[in-house]
């Protein structure tokens, strides 16, 4: 359960960490600058389990990693929207981070309380007592979220293949 | 029904007869190419994989373009990080500030007509311009391929532009890529292919072609491509690519068809609210500009300068507008001073810099002020993408952003009397 962090289409990896601070040591130092041009608060006030929620095309722009990461390292484990640009979509996979692609993601406003039932597939929002179904990641996608990421799932791979 | 290019492609690299749009597929990957910016994300995820040894170091390319000369502290590692993995690994193709990765891997011939590349860098689209399957990806996916040589893939359904007659006087392959996001805005070919044919085509050069594929990107593109055709083989031999991998299509099915008559574009922008919001150049004639780019990626190689060159030569930059001419690479750089193209930028007042993608994402040579109006040639102007938040840029054709340079404001080209 957590707090809703509405932001809306668009929502470039520019936005999502600023290129300027690509240069700082490590993603924790980074990840104060999340969402900076966005939310300038977001870095420091974002609570482990609250949700990202976005409209279209959530992520597009340039391939930088640290865009989920930072996310991650904030404590980011789901991120609704209505559509991902495909890097990012890869990149929050890859990484642990469940996008799920949903038309709720129209409905749902800033601080709105949401609870996510990853086990099977639903969100609900406190707020308007709506409840949502998604289709749950399978296959291939899903062996590398339950593994944490695809250096994981790599090593483990190995490590059952021989 | 006939396949088309990305699935056949697809097809052959996965080892697969038949392929259609939907199907997870595992593909062998021809080239993996990592720039500064991430080697040494990509460096540390493979540590933690159990390969000691990448798959094959002929195929994988190194690229330092983004931070150089080095813009920060921490630059310098990233080049030893570069080097030293490359040392490592026997990887041989390691080029350190010689040209922008989308210009350089073209020209050096590590892609060719159906071959299958992914590099670091979201622009990875811009390959297909020879026909080749090409995207971006992460550091952690790149580390994967990196050991493995292979990466899964959702076959794309294809959306197709069609081509037919010839551009306008003033209008270029940047004005074309404009019109495209217009009509599909900025996820419009969300994890989609882009597929380019049509009696157009063969006027368009291979530069040309370039532009188009590398913006396919900002409509969300996973890969854009042009089918080989003549251009195609006579530019691979000069670069002596690789030709076994050759494929062509045969009247495919598309997802959608788009076409597109070149005979009735006009030269375009993007509007600083970002790379969807196109308007035609004669919605923003007279906007007063504080600098002019011409170069990157999208729109730095020789045939840009040239247009661009045509337009200035003789003539004085106002006091207010800093020219930024960047050459995509080194060797784009050595013509331009040969053929005394470059004097043409100094004499005009403009400044001529090192090969790379400093300005392009705000990092350095060229950053904008709050208040800073800027016309440029690249492919992005997300807010606050090259300089403070507040900085305006229109995105343009090359012809546009010397044009309006000369007169310090935004101005049409096809009112320009010097264009070829």
């Amino acid at each position: 359960m957590g707090n809703a962090w509405k932001f809306g289409d668009n929502i470039d990896t520019d936005q999502i960490i600023p290129s300027q601070y690509l240069v700082l040591p490590t993603i924790k130092d980074m990840s104060k600058h999340a969402m900076e041009p966005q939310h300038p608060d977001f870095g420091k006030t974002f609570t482990p389990g609250d949700i990202i929620v976005g409209e279209v095309n959530f992520g597009c722009g340039s391939s930088r990693e640290q865009a989920p990461l930072v996310l991650k390292e904030l404590g980011v484990q789901v991120i609704i929207a209505l559509d991902f640009a495909r890097i990012f979509f890869r990149n929050c996979i890859n990484n642990g981070i469940l996008p799920i692609e949903h038309p709720c993601a129209k409905e749902i406003s800033d601080k709105d309380i949401l609870e996510i039932d990853l086990q099977n597939g639903v969100i609900f929002n406190q707020n308007t007592q709506k409840k949502y179904h998604f289709n749950k990641i399978e296959g291939y996608l899903a062996e590398i979220l339950d593994a944490g990421g695809l250096p994981e799932y790599i090593v483990k791979r190995k490590e059952k293949n021989g | 029904m006939s396949n088309t290019l990305t699935e056949k492609i697809l097809a052959r690299a996965s080892g697969q007869n038949i392929i259609t749009p939907g199907d997870i597929v595992d593909v062998d990957v021809n080239t993996a190419f990592v720039h500064d910016v991430f080697i040494s994300g990509v460096v540390e995820e493979f540590s933690k994989l159990p390969h000691k040894k990448v798959w094959n170091p002929n195929n994988i390319v190194f690229i330092a373009d983004h931070e150089v000369p080095a813009v920060s502290e921490w630059a310098g590692e990233c080049y030893k990080t570069m080097l030293r993995f490359a040392e490592e690994q026997q990887i041989k193709k390691v080029h350190i500030a010689e040209g922008v990765c989308h210009q350089l891997i073209p020209e050096k011939g590590y892609i060719g007509p159906g071959m299958v590349l992914v590099g670091t860098d979201s622009h990875s689209t811009t390959h297909g311009a020879l026909g080749a399957f090409a995207s971006g990806i992460g550091t952690t996916e790149m580390a994967s391929v990196l050991a493995t040589g292979k990466i899964w893939l959702r076959v794309p359904e294809t959306i197709h532009f069609e081509l037919t007659g010839v551009l306008p006087q003033g209008v270029y392959a940047k004005d074309i890529v404009l019109s495209m996001l217009g009509i599909l805005g900025a996820e419009g070919a969300n994890y989609k292919a882009i597929e380019i044919t049509g009696s157009a085509v063969e006027n368009l050069s291979i530069a040309d072609r370039l532009t188009i594929c590398n913006m396919a990107v900002e409509m969300g593109a996973k890969n854009a491509l042009f089918a080989p055709d003549e251009k195609t083989m006579a530019y691979i031999q000069q670069s002596s690519a690789d030709p076994s991998f050759i494929t062509t299509i045969d009247a495919p099915q598309y997802d959608r068809t788009i076409n597109m008559h070149l005979n009735d574009i006009k030269p375009m922008l993007a509007f600083p609210k970002g790379v969807d919001d196109i308007h035609g150049v004669d919605e923003a004639i007279g906007r007063e500009i504080h600098e002019a780019f011409i170069g990157s990626c999208t729109n730095g190689r020789y045939e840009d300068f040239v247009v661009a060159a045509n337009i200035i030569r003789g003539k004085r930059i106002p006091k207010h507008v800093r020219l930024i001419i960047t050459p995509a690479s080194m060797s784009i750089y050595k013509r331009l001073i040969a053929d005394g193209i470059a004097l043409d930028f100094i004499d005009a007042g403009g400044m001529i810099t090192n090969p790379g993608c400093g300005l392009c994402y705000g990092k350095h040579g060229g950053v904008l002020s709050k208040t800073d109006v800027a016309i440029t040639s690249n492919n992005r102007n997300f807010p606050g993408r090259l300089g403070h938040k507040d900085s305006k840029v229109y995105l343009a054709s090359p012809a546009t952003v010397a044009w309006s340079a000369v007169n310090g404001k935004i101005s049409d080209p096809m009112e320009c009397n010097g264009l070829l």
